[in-house]
């Protein structure tokens, strides 16, 4: 059996984002079945500990019925523990998270391959993991560690990145195709991320690239826009592209989804807006581009 | 080639401002990021200026060196992202701060007062048979907070937020309580007159209206007659009326 028939299929999704969410509610109920937006991503550390006019609103979206998806920022598979061999991790979150899922119901899970706590502090972005063999074992064992914990698959996401930290081991491909392996994991492949890293590092093409993964696995799709030449205050350090969230896609990004879609079936994909939203108007327009290349794929295969 | 725990250590001294092992984690390795922190500390500065909209316009002039200061100092241990922030007031009280910078001395409890609102709107619904609203926090300051947001809400209007640096307002102790309207979920403040405060305090202790005032006539010595009763019953009811006190 293959990875990822254990799943049903989702189709398009958006991410729930709190000022966003009264257009997309209703805009799910106004067009019922003809509908983009056919479930909603949460980042579950911003629905843990809270009370008042957020629990409210969250309880909002639930009554909805809409699937909803959880993707965190915060699980820090890349971490190391101070015992080798043994998980890392934050029982405050994991507890928190348990909790959250039991109501949400979710089909899966899902966080970057990336490090954002160390020693119990967290960091609040997104560090890269070096791609060594000893960092495959130790995301593999906080992986299992997390599947056995909330009794649901995993998937691990392919972050943009800036740096390797090291000299690496291994390719970006041979890393994350380790990992899956090893953990026995799906992936969310984040289209985006595969240009920003292309262009970024030119290590790659993109239509390589998704044909060296092991596609079996790749269950969900994230797709978003970037910013050109951005420039670090701190130090004037110059990116060609920044990973942002926070710009329309590029039709660049748009054709490694369509190649994408000719060569597997993907379970979910989603739109991934975070930030310098357009009007709502303006994110059903990319919802509906992407539809189209969802239908026009679906016809080829 | 170094393990990867200390690897991470490393990079954890690079955000922290700590001296570096740089044959652990070389220069070109920082300057890569030196990207994520600029982007972490942006992420922070907005995050911070949005909590802290009063006592932004007091330090902003120096801003983006106070929150660098800050993420050194006091790095986050919660997962959550607005809690970052929650030191952020015992930052601006500490010794490293004020022998760094120099603000008027009503800053911290500012914030304090800034980043309670914030708690007590996201705060975790809470059960209870109590009869005080469980969502609540009671601040006694040193400073007349409610004046002082005042007063830089008009130098505001006024375009003079630049003569906020430089004066100083005297201290006067003020109690204040924050909490949740319950059924509309607004976070409320209400200032406290020393009966109030007391009144609050031994409900939220004793939770028995009658035993409060017995105790509410020994702390203030007070006959308890029907008079002094009535003044304290016309009390609950304000309070119960402002939903800090939920008879169910």
């Amino acid at each position: 059996m293959s990875y990822k028939s254990q799943f049903k299929n989702y189709g398009l999704g958006l991410g729930l984002r709190r000022s966003l969410k009264e257009k997309t509610l209703n805009y799910i109920q106004e067009k019922a079945d003809d509908s983009h937006i056919k479930w909603l991503e949460i980042v579950p550390e911003n629905h843990i500990v809270r009370g008042g006019i957020h629990k409210k609103s969250f309880q909002d979206v639930l009554d909805s019925g809409i699937q909803l998806i959880p993707h965190g920022v915060n699980l820090s598979i890349a971490t190391a523990s101070d015992t080798a061999g043994k998980p890392s991790f934050d029982r405050f979150l994991i507890d928190e998270l348990k909790e959250l899922f039991q109501v949400v119901k979710p089909p899966w899970f899902s966080d970057h391959i990336s490090c954002t706590r160390i020693n119990g502090f967290y960091l609040q972005d997104l560090i890269p993991s070096p791609r060594t063999q000893e960092a495959v074992d130790v995301i593999t064992t906080n992986i299992k560690f997390l599947e056995d914990e909330f009794q649901l698959p995993f998937l691990i996401e392919n972050p943009s990145f800036y740096t390797t930290l090291i000299e690496p081991e291994m390719s970006e491909l041979d890393f994350i195709n380790q990992i899956l392996n090893k953990a026995d994991c799906g992936m969310l492949l984040d289209v985006n991320n595969v240009y920003v890293n292309s262009i970024n590092h030119n290590d790659y093409q993109p239509a390589d690239f998704i044909r060296g993964l092991d596609l079996d696995r790749v269950v969900q799709v994230h797709i978003a826009g970037h910013l050109e030449d951005y420039t670090a205050w701190l130090t004037g350090e110059k990116l060609k592209v920044l990973d942002t969230h926070g710009e329309n896609i590029r039709k660049e990004v748009f054709d490694i989804l369509e190649d994408l879609l000719s060569l597997t079936e993907i379970k979910a994909i989603l739109l991934e807006r975070d930030s310098n939203f357009p009007d709502f108007d303006g994110m059903i327009e990319e919802l509906d581009e992407i539809a189209k290349i969802m239908e026009r794929e679906k016809c080829h295969s | 080639m170094p393990q990867l725990k200390e690897l991470q250590d490393e990079i954890l001294n690079y955000f922290t401002g700590k001296e570096v092992d740089e044959k652990t984690l070389n220069e070109k390795a920082q300057k890569d990021l030196s990207i994520y922190k600029s982007l972490v500390l942006s992420g922070m500065q907005g995050l911070i200026q949005k909590i802290f909209d009063k006592s932004y316009q007091v330090i902003s002039d120096q801003f983006q060196d106070i929150v660098t200061d800050y993420l050194h100092q006091y790095p986050s241990k919660s997962p959550i992202y607005n809690e970052l922030c929650c030191d952020f007031p015992k930052f601006l009280a500490s010794d490293f701060f004020n022998e760094k910078y120099t603000y008027p001395s009503y800053l911290s409890e500012l914030a304090l007062y800034e980043y309670t609102e914030l708690e007590i709107r996201n705060y975790r619904d809470i059960k209870t048979e109590k009869l005080i609203n469980p969502v609540h926090k009671i601040l006694k300051l040193s400073y007349p907070v409610s004046q002082i947001i005042e007063y830089i809400k008009e130098q505001k209007a006024a375009d003079q937020l630049d003569e906020l640096k430089e004066t100083d307002i005297e201290a006067e102790a003020e109690a204040i309580v924050v909490f949740r309207e319950p059924n509309s979920f607004e976070t409320k403040f209400l200032m406290l007159s020393a009966p109030t405060l007391f009144v609050l305090e031994d409900l939220n202790s004793n939770n028995d209206i009658e035993r409060t005032f017995d105790n509410f006539c020994l702390k203030f010595q007070i006959e308890a007659n029907e008079n002094t009763k009535a003044q304290y019953q016309t009390l609950i009811q304000q309070l119960e009326a402002s939903s800090l006190i939920i008879k169910n």
